[in-house]
């Protein structure tokens, strides 16, 4: 193809891998802090003497939510603002698989997260006197349910900055295919983590004699439901490394 | 077809609305159902217990306003998508 | 912050003012946070988490001063506030545990064949890799935040002719999530620590 028609391609790729980042990064996490909103106010009006707790549990489980799509958002920025680019195939699907990236495997970070912090409102409206370690497991729970969209954000960060230089089909089909393996890889694992850690907040209120064990088994299952995105990651850093 | 010449700046522009309406318009989704559940969950409260209507409202609305800003990030990317990129 | 310190020091009185109130609000709900997570051993790191707290929010609000900007604004404070945190939660576990059951940690879970223990290598770079990527998730939650939000208000502010926005949004975004976000950070450094000693 000619020069021009290249740069074109690159730039284009560029701002709709922006677009794409932004827009599918932020739909999880709106949906997951509005399911812990909701749950929370819920929560208020069944025990309305733990408003202040809830109150604060809710600000900070939607916090937390709110992580994958603050990775969205620099991805998306960088790539607004990113200067010279190579004017190679393999740029251009650079930047859309970056965007697809990140994009994408916050989506199920997001809906996760919120997920555990929407069912830890419910527990502590349900058990106020468990509240301690409803929001410690809470927090727990969302701190690993992060990681799949970190993921996301290291490939997608991998493939912004290193200019790709060489312009060949195969390097460019694998780094889209690395995009695409990190976005799909971590749909699973996102809502998992968030699934598991939601039904521990829960069950923590029921018997909190056995927050121990609850917490325990919680980050154990979390973290090989996480193998599968880790999966996704290790082959998506191969894919970059082909030439 | 009419003899139409389409520049390379054109369809990079072209692309960066597109980009432009992804943006903004996927990231209202997750907003928009998230806070149609904030609203659902208020009304179910507020038909328990009406007496908490005002805590319920103003509850509703700060969960609203905190879910919002992840739309508003993308609202942001659009913008400068159309702005910035379509020059 | 130290002289806010010594400020509030000198003016203790029977009667406490606004501040000194404001500041025992603080030091008392981290200390109550510190023990209900760590137990009684917790108290040791109230002044870590307490002044990790204060550094890292009075660092997210100053941006409301006009002319000041955000030491938390550059990549490289939030990556030097987590490697701290991590390096504390790290170093305690080795003390108080033991160099052997450190290492160990790593290649949970294990298999129990017949009471003996097994260490599962296959997993032990995923925890490895799963540890990093809670570092990078905490980092950069507080520099996106903080980066983001500052960005977000430049561009609405060059888009937007209406004079009021500009202003309510910076204070939203400066105070609210500048506070939400200190918190956040030093509750799960608080918490990273907690299940690393556990």
């Amino acid at each position: 193809m000619a020069g021009q028609e290249i740069t074109t391609l690159v730039n284009a790729m560029t701002f709709m891998g922006a677009g794409i980042a932004m827009g599918f990064g932020a739909v999880g996490a709106g949906a997951g802090e509005g399911l812990t909103a909701a749950l929370a106010v819920k929560g208020m009006a069944r025990q309305p003497r733990v408003q202040g707790e809830l109150l604060r549990t809710m600000l900070l489980g939607q916090a937390l939510t709110e992580s994958p799509s603050i990775f969205a958002l620099m991805v998306a920025l960088m790539m607004i603002f990113s200067g010279e680019k190579a004017a190679t195939l393999s740029q251009a699907a650079a930047m859309i698989a970056a965007g697809v990236s990140v994009g994408f495997s916050a989506i199920c970070s997001g809906v996760g997260t919120g997920l555990v912090s929407a069912t830890a409102c419910r527990s502590i409206a349900r058990q106020p006197e468990v509240g301690g370690r409803i929001s410690g497991i809470m927090l727990l729970g969302q701190a690993v349910d992060t990681s799949p969209s970190v993921f996301g954000f290291i490939i997608a960060l991998l493939l912004i900055i290193q200019p790709q230089e060489i312009d060949s089909l195969p390097r460019a089909a694998a780094l889209l295919g690395a995009g695409v393996a990190m976005s799909i890889g971590t749909l699973g694992s996102g809502l998992a983590i968030g699934w598991i850690a939601s039904r521990a907040c829960t069950f923590v209120g029921y018997r909190p004699a056995v927050a121990g064990l609850v917490t325990r088994t919680m980050l154990l299952g979390g973290a090989i439901a996480e193998t599968l995105g880790i999966f996704s990651f290790v082959v998506a850093l191969l894919l970059l490394s082909t030439t | 077809m009419a003899d139409i010449s389409i520049s390379g700046g054109d369809i990079v522009r072209a692309v960066a609305y597109l980009g432009s309406a992804i943006s903004v318009g996927v990231a209202a989704v997750g907003a928009a159902l998230g806070e149609g559940f904030i609203a659902c969950k208020a009304i179910e409260g507020m038909v328990r217990r009406p007496e908490l209507q005002g805590l319920l409202t103003r509850t509703m609305l700060l969960g609203m306003a905190v879910t919002e800003t992840t739309s508003i990030y993308g609202l942001v990317v659009a913008l400068l998508l159309i702005f910035v990129a379509g020059k | 912050m130290t002289l806010l310190a010594i400020l509030v020091r000198l003016k203790l009185k029977q009667q406490p003012g606004r501040l000194q109130v404001l500041l025992e609000t603080i030091v008392g709900a981290f200390d109550s946070l510190c023990k209900s997570t760590l137990g009684e051993r917790g108290r040791t790191y109230l002044p870590f988490i307490g002044s990790l707290f204060i550094f890292v929010w009075l660092s997210n609000i100053i941006g409301i001063i006009p002319g000041l900007e955000e030491p938390t604004r550059d990549a490289n404070t939030p990556i030097g506030l987590m490697a701290v945190s991590l390096l504390t939660a790290h170093i305690s576990s080795i003390r108080l545990r033991g160099f052997k059951e450190y290492i160990k940690e790593y290649f949970e879970p294990g298999l129990r064949i017949r009471g003996v223990w097994l260490p599962n290598v296959f997993l032990a770079p995923l925890n490895v890799i799963g540890e990093c990527g809670k570092a990078i998730s905490m980092s950069f939650r507080l520099f996106g935040n903080i980066f983001g939000g500052g960005v977000i208000i430049v561009v609405v502010s060059s888009l937007v002719s209406f004079v009021g926005l500009p202003p309510f949004l910076h204070l939203f975004l400066g105070l609210f999530v500048g506070t939400v976000q200190a918190m956040v950070f030093s509750i799960l450094a608080l918490t990273y620590t907690a299940v690393a000693t556990s």
